[in-house]
């Protein structure tokens, strides 16, 4: 779950906590609390920056954007991307996003997703922070995902993934391996 | 693998270097995988001394043929 969802969750549940809170109230006294209450309550909905929220999407709502043509992108490391991904994402890690995104059109709406939602959330908090106006976020991650991967480096973003290590005294082996 | 692994490292000892990376616990080993383009697990990369890349093998891969790769290292 992104993190701007957990906030917005929040002050839900402690709103409605303060609502039930005044309803007990209610019974003994001030009627005027409640009523207080609740425009607060119509507030805080009416007037929230919905145009900055993310957009929380689900596998259908990435097909569709894919669909649309929205930049669809994976910010987790190159090597996971690489390992499957959605097809059509294009590849930002987290750690070069800010940096990336700062050059694309703040209007156009951007889809981010990783692995879990983690990163994915911190996507969506630099895209806010760049005033990103249609921002949605995959949140359930690849794990989520239930359509087609694509491997692969697809349209990567360019990174210097050059092949050629380093000189050394001796040649290498290098074994990647899981313990399965 | 493991087996084939660990004796090709003890026949290897001073002429190879041996860099294995779980990539479930290895943000490095998952950097590298990226850098050499490598999708998939088990995948061997041979480097020769100026860092070149000599053979890349994927899978489950005969003794003889890690051998053959190991010494064509340069």
């Amino acid at each position: 779950m992104s993190k701007a969802a957990v906030k917005k969750g929040a002050s839900k549940q402690a709103a409605s906590k303060q609502g039930a809170m005044k309803q007990s109230a209610m019974k003994k006294a001030i009627p005027w609390v409640v009523v207080g209450g609740v425009i607060l309550a119509i507030a805080f909905f009416a007037f929230k920056p919905a145009a900055s929220g993310p957009t929380i999407v689900d596998v259908k709502g990435v097909q569709k954007a894919a669909a649309d043509g929205v930049r669809l992108v994976d910010v987790r490391s190159v090597g996971e991307f690489e390992g499957g991904h959605i097809p059509g994402a294009q590849n930002v890690p987290l750690d070069q996003f800010q940096a990336v995104a700062s050059q694309w059109d703040k209007n156009a709406p951007v889809l981010v997703y990783c692995q879990t939602g983690a990163r994915s959330a911190e996507a969506v908090t630099m895209l806010q922070g760049m005033g990103f106006t249609k921002i949605m976020d995959f949140s359930k991650g690849i794990v989520g995902w239930t359509g087609s991967l694509e491997q692969g480096s697809g349209s990567s973003a360019p990174s210097s993934t050059t092949v050629a290590m380093k000189p050394s005294a001796t040649p290498v082996m290098y074994e990647f391996f899981t313990g399965w | 693998m493991k087996p084939v692994v660990d004796r090709l490292k003890q026949q290897y000892e001073g002429k190879v270097e041996f860099k294995l990376y779980d990539v479930d616990n290895s943000d490095e080993g998952n950097r590298l995988m990226g850098q050499f383009n490598a999708k998939y697990v088990p995948t061997f990369v041979f480097l020769n001394k100026d860092g070149s890349v000599s053979t890349q093998k994927v899978g489950e891969t005969p003794e003889a043929d890690m051998k053959a790769a190991l010494d064509a290292l340069k």
